[in-house]
């Protein structure tokens, strides 16, 4: 009868066990990048629509510069390691409205290239939105890879 | 992200479920949070424990690059399941 019980209670643990654990990650399978945003917001002097990657300080300044352009005074210019980070940077465009929003959904490291995800949101058609133009962007930090950079974007509903 | 001068706040028990599912499971996170200086950064971590010290909690995970990452949970803005990509 010991025996029956010790095993009844072995067989039950093993259940248990089996029932709580699951497998371990592929260890052929990677976590997406990870990045820092620099700036975001809804008011830039840059109007154009622009994907931009940044690998350098002289751009990444004058890029700064134009994007300032519209404040007063300026903000001060983020520091960037460029010997170790890049700078990815959307650009919506001038929007006629508020509720314009572009964000980073994620990054995505191929073999042969680094997707950048772009999501974008635009107000519903009867939506209470500010009546003023808006320029939505967004600048991310990000590890420096020698890969191709792709943009692809996606509106807020898909 | 490690400890910082401001005070803890406790966080949602759903959400603080919600982690250990994901630790369970091994689910990759995107996790956006925000550092003591209000950067807000983003990475997505393997969840691998939840920690408390000195009244503090938080999310213990390996990121991308396969290092050690801690992070306070009041600190984290959103989290959403997310996938992995291949080698």
């Amino acid at each position: 009868m010991k025996l029956f019980y010790s095993l009844l209670m072995l067989t039950w643990f093993g259940l248990q066990t089996s029932a709580c654990s699951s497998p371990p990650p592929d260890p052929q399978l990677e976590l997406h990048p990870a990045y820092t945003i620099v700036d975001q917001g809804t008011q830039s002097g840059l109007t154009l629509t622009k994907q931009l990657l940044i690998g350098n300080a002289a751009d990444w300044q004058e890029l700064w510069g134009v994007h300032q352009s519209n404040r007063r005074p300026p903000r001060l210019l983020p520091p960037i390691d460029f010997s170790k980070d890049m700078l990815i940077a959307v650009f919506l465009g001038e929007q006629p409205t508020g509720g314009h929003r572009v964000t980073i959904h994620d990054l995505v490291k191929t073999p042969t290239h680094l997707q950048v995800n772009i999501k974008i949101a635009a107000p519903d058609k009867d939506a209470m939105v500010t009546m003023a133009l808006t320029q939505p962007y967004v600048i991310i930090k990000t590890l420096r890879t020698n890969l191709p950079v792709q943009f692809e974007l996606y509106t807020a509903d898909q | 992200m490690s400890d910082d001068n401001e005070t803890y706040t406790p966080i949602n028990c759903d959400l603080h479920s919600q982690y250990e599912l994901a630790i369970m499971h091994h689910t990759p996170l995107q996790v956006a949070w925000r550092d003591a200086t209000g950067m807000q950064h983003v990475c997505t971590l393997l969840p691998l424990d939840l920690q408390t010290a000195h009244g503090e909690e938080f999310l213990l995970g390996q990121d991308h690059s396969g290092q050690s990452v801690r992070l306070r949970l009041d600190r984290i803005s959103s989290a959403r399941p997310t996938t992995m990509v291949p080698k």
